[in-house]
């Protein structure tokens, strides 16, 4: 079963993608903010990641720029509230592998993992 | 940083109505229902203005997510609700029969989000129209009377200016009522009034 991480200081957020993914068929892991999903990234080794960035802690810029400086290829899919361009501009820079806007829409998130996790 | 008073009200006032639109956009996903948005209101307050009329909000208490922004303008946004509109959202959003006493720990996280969610439709509306970036601090729920929730926001700087920006909005299907409410503070720099 692909496993996939949710990085989000939100329960509420949490708790509705985890949903979403167990419906879906995906095994999921949580983390509150940037440092639990790097230590979850190194420990667990999901298939994918699905973050936030605006966290307490460590953002999800920081997270983004830890797993780039430590080669990890995990591919990563921003899941935010913040809808600047400028921010959506700095994640893909970042290599993110997509950028979806809250709330989210299950088909959206769907479709946008399974086209990450396409061989 | 931008002065919003160098800016024509009535821009400034676009600006802000096309940020509330997809703020409320993203409640009627959030609800998967109709979100009726008022006009927003522009108003200009000196800080002793809100000191001498402590009750100009009036006294009813409220349930408020704020969010500071700085970047080309500066503020604070708060996204308010009538205690008994806070408690149909949630349960709309976290489902109408979860027990009690799991309700009050979930009610200010799912707030918070909601709050993040509308707020951060706003001011990164505001910023892609502007081409510049915003920096927004957490939500932090808050509850009591407006005037009180604003009094940290408000410094005593005589030469400080408040625009405040209003607009209520309603979900009449679940009997909800909010108001986003942005507060622009305009330093001394601000053309005399």
């Amino acid at each position: 079963m692909r496993k996939i991480l949710v990085v989000d200081d939100s329960l509420f957020a949490r708790m509705n993608i985890c949903d979403m993914l167990k419906e879906a068929g995906y095994e999921t892991l949580q983390a509150q903010n940037g440092r639990e999903g790097l230590e979850k990234v190194l420990s667990e080794k999901p298939d994918c990641v699905l973050s936030d960035l605006l966290m307490p802690e460590m953002d999800g810029i920081s997270f983004l720029t830890s797993l780039r400086a430590m080669e990890i290829t995990t591919p990563v899919i921003v899941l935010s509230a913040d809808i600047q361009d400028t921010k959506r501009k700095q994640c893909l820079e970042l290599g993110t592998a997509g950028f979806i806007s809250k709330p989210p829409q299950k088909i959206e998130i769907l479709e946008m993992i399974g086209k990450v996790l396409a061989p | 940083m931008a002065n919003p008073l160098d800016f024509p009200l009535n821009t400034l006032r676009e600006m802000v109505i096309a940020g509330m639109e997809r703020g409320v956009s993203s409640l009627n996903q959030l609800l998967d229902s109709p979100v009726e948005l008022e006009i927003p209101s522009v108003t200009i307050y000196k800080p002793d203005d809100l000191s001498d009329r402590p009750n100009i909000f009036g006294e009813a208490p409220l349930s408020c997510v704020r969010i500071g922004f700085s970047g080309p303008v500066a503020g604070t946004a708060f996204l308010l609700f009538t205690p008994l509109s806070a408690a149909h959202l949630v349960a709309n959003l976290v489902g109408q029969n979860t027990a009690a006493s799991l309700m009050n720990g979930i009610m200010t996280e799912t707030l918070n989000e909601v709050g993040n969610i509308i707020i951060n439709g706003v001011i990164g509306t505001i910023g892609n129209i502007l081409k510049q970036s915003f920096v927004l601090t957490l939500p932090l729920y808050l509850e009591g009377r407006l005037s009180d929730l604003l009094k940290p926001e408000i410094h005593s700087d005589s030469l400080t200016v408040l625009l405040f920006v209003s607009a209520r909005f309603k979900a009449k299907e679940w009997m909800i009522d909010g108001t986003i409410f942005l507060i622009f503070e305009v330093g001394p720099g601000a053309p005399a009034l």
